[in-house]
């Protein structure tokens, strides 16, 4: 339950990293998606306008990062530093800086409930990865965000639409960021400013050990998004095993650095896929 | 990096620091001028090894956490009552320490800088916490907190320990092989590599000295505030990169001054020394660089009339001529 989170927004950082690029932006989104919604839901709007609100927020700041980058072409790190502390600032100025709270209705216990088992907002975000999954290996889509990783020129002069593609990945990093904003803000069930805070280099860190290149190009997102599940579950075992949060840290920069170099050695061990 | 790009942010900045004085007159005070000063100093000393790095292509996200556990560390030893010099002598070594092995697994494992000096920020900040049991050491001697509290002509300290360390890097950058080569495997590491020079060594030296830095404005924090704690920088990394960006360093690697830098973290901190002064909420400061980033880097690419297409994050050359 603690990986669903994680794990979309691990989604959403390796699209963007398979086409030589990267999302700065998406924890700062998350609390502003958390601002956002919480803010929506206090004053007195349905749910699911809250809920619809909050990830169109999210894909606004994704697609003008998208934007920024395909048109103007500056490096993805500078613009989505930029969006970052934007909407870092901006979900405290919207909020005031405090935690918003809401009269209790039903979107307070869909992080909460199970079924079959599986917490309902892993179920939320398997179906996002499944449809990723589809949309790789069964469409154009997939070829093309592997293909602008690798060799970008190429593929413009195929008569690729590059800008378009690009501009989408964003979109989807964005727009993930908003579903994992939506779960967190259900789980804590109040609006926090600095919930997404570190979320965005947690998310790159695992779908890096998870083997997408920061070259683009090279890497799979279903690994990435397993890996994103087992980080949360071996730093969720540490807290179990009676670890202090200090040598938590410790393990966490172990695991890291141990899951890069198995990385290496698994490189050389077998050929890549793609 | 070009000289008009100097010239962009440097009327940036003047245009800046007239805006605001006329706003508000008490900016252009001497005092509050001082005072702008020496709160970027700290910030500056970071941002010098955070060039440093870039400039080798790399990154460091561990500065912040290196600082803490740095001066944590040897303000323990000097609890249990070593001298102020083996204490700041334990110091820096801690954090070059901590640089050498980001170099190491940069270099050596090639694991990307980017997770390495994350991985780095949670071990250090982990370790920060581990020895000093999470409380706050205090109570150092007078002449230590000299270089955190005491001024030379009405000049505070950390402004003339970071305008020094300007003057020493930028020879270093400018006039010794070893800051040639720093450019050189910024900008084409292959290429270095095939003309004889060390790549792996000047990248593991480049963190060396972030760390070394790192651990220096962390002995300068530890003065000024004559206390060490481990909570102590989550956003320095941030920050310094911020400033630098700013400074127009290229996050590719093998462009950019420390010239440039120096602008970046006055650029920083008149915004936030004027903001205050307006009496805007601190919440909007962010928001403001965040935007002066996009622009400045929208500009120059416009001034410049080339097309900025470096991707992201060192290695890069490194791993193309793995495949």
């Amino acid at each position: 339950m603690h990986s669903s989170a994680l794990a979309i927004l691990t989604l959403g950082i390796s699209l963007v990293m398979l086409t030589n690029g990267i999302d700065l932006s998406v924890g700062s989104l998350v609390s502003l998606v958390s601002i956002v919604t919480a803010g929506l839901l206090g004053g007195k709007f349905g749910v699911l306008f809250a809920i619809f609100s909050g990830i169109l927020t999210a894909s606004f700041f994704g697609i003008f990062s998208g934007i920024i980058i395909s048109r103007i072409k500056l490096p993805p790190f500078i613009v989505t530093l930029g969006t970052m502390v934007i909407t870092a600032s901006l979900a405290l100025v919207l909020g005031g800086g405090e935690t918003l709270y809401w009269e209790k209705n039903w979107f307070n216990t869909i992080a909460l409930k199970y079924f079959l088992g599986v917490p309902i907002s892993f179920w939320i975000v398997s179906v996002f990865f499944y449809l990723i999954m589809l949309l790789i290996h069964y469409t154009s889509f997939g070829s093309y965000i592997y293909g602008i990783g690798s060799n970008e020129e190429a593929l413009r002069l195929c008569g690729v639409k590059i800008k378009f593609y690009k501009m989408l990945v964003y979109l989807f990093s964005g727009c993930f960021a908003g579903v994992a904003g939506i779960i967190l803000t259900s789980r804590i069930a109040s609006g926090n400013p600095i919930i997404g805070m570190g979320y965005e280099f947690e998310a790159i860190a695992a779908a890096a050990i998870g083997g997408i290149s920061f070259i683009g190009g090279k890497g799979n997102p279903a690994f990435a998004f397993l890996s994103a599940v087992t980080i949360t579950m071996l730093t969720n075992g540490l807290g179990l095993m009676g670890f202090t949060t200090p040598w938590q840290y410790c393990g966490i920069g172990a695991i890291l650095v141990f899951g890069m170099f198995l990385n290496r050695i698994l490189a050389k061990v077998s050929l890549p896929e793609r | 990096m070009r000289r008009n790009d100097i010239l962009l942010r440097f009327a940036l900045l003047i245009i800046l620091a007239i805006l605001i004085f006329l706003v508000n007159p008490n900016f252009g005070k001497p005092a509050n001028l001082i005072n702008i000063l020496r709160q970027g100093a700290l910030l500056y000393i970071l941002a010098i090894g955070m060039t440093i790095v870039i400039l080798t292509g790399g990154i460091d996200l561990s500065n912040g956490a290196v600082l803490a556990l740095s001066s944590c560390v040897a303000a323990i030893a000097m609890e249990r009552g070593a001298s102020m010099l083996v204490f700041v002598i334990i110091s820096l070594a801690i954090g070059m320490i901590c640089g050498f092995i980001n170099g190491v697994l940069v270099t050596q494992v090639k694991i990307p800088p980017f997770i390495t000096t994350f991985a780095m920020m949670y071990f250090a900040r982990g370790l920060a916490y581990i020895f000093s049991h999470g409380r706050i050491i205090y109570g150092f001697e007078k002449s230590f907190r000299f270089i955190g509290t005491g001024n030379i002509f009405g000049i505070p300290m950390p402004v003339i320990l970071s305008l020094l360390l300007l003057f020493i890097f930028y020879i270093v950058l400018e006039y010794t092989s070893f800051g040639v080569n720093i450019y050189a495997v910024g900008s084409n590491s292959e290429s270095s590599r095939l003309v004889g020079i060390n790549v792996k060594k000047v990248a593991i030296i480049a963190y060396l000295l972030s760390g070394f830095l790192s651990a220096f404005a962390g002995l300068i924090y530890t003065a000024r505030l004559n206390a060490a704690e481990p909570v102590v920088g989550a956003s320095f990394p941030l920050d310094a990169i911020a400033a630098v960006i700013i400074g127009g360093t290229s996050i590719g690697g093998g462009e950019g001054n420390l010239f440039g830098s120096a602008i970046g973290v006055l650029i920083c901190t008149v915004i936030i020394n004027g903001m205050n002064l307006m009496g805007i909420s601190s919440l909007w400061q962010q928001f403001v660089i965040g935007s002066i980033i996009l622009i400045i880097i929208t500009a120059q690419t416009y001034t410049k009339s080339v097309k900025i297409n470096i991707p992201i994050l060192g290695s890069r050359k490194i791993e193309s001529f793995e495949k």
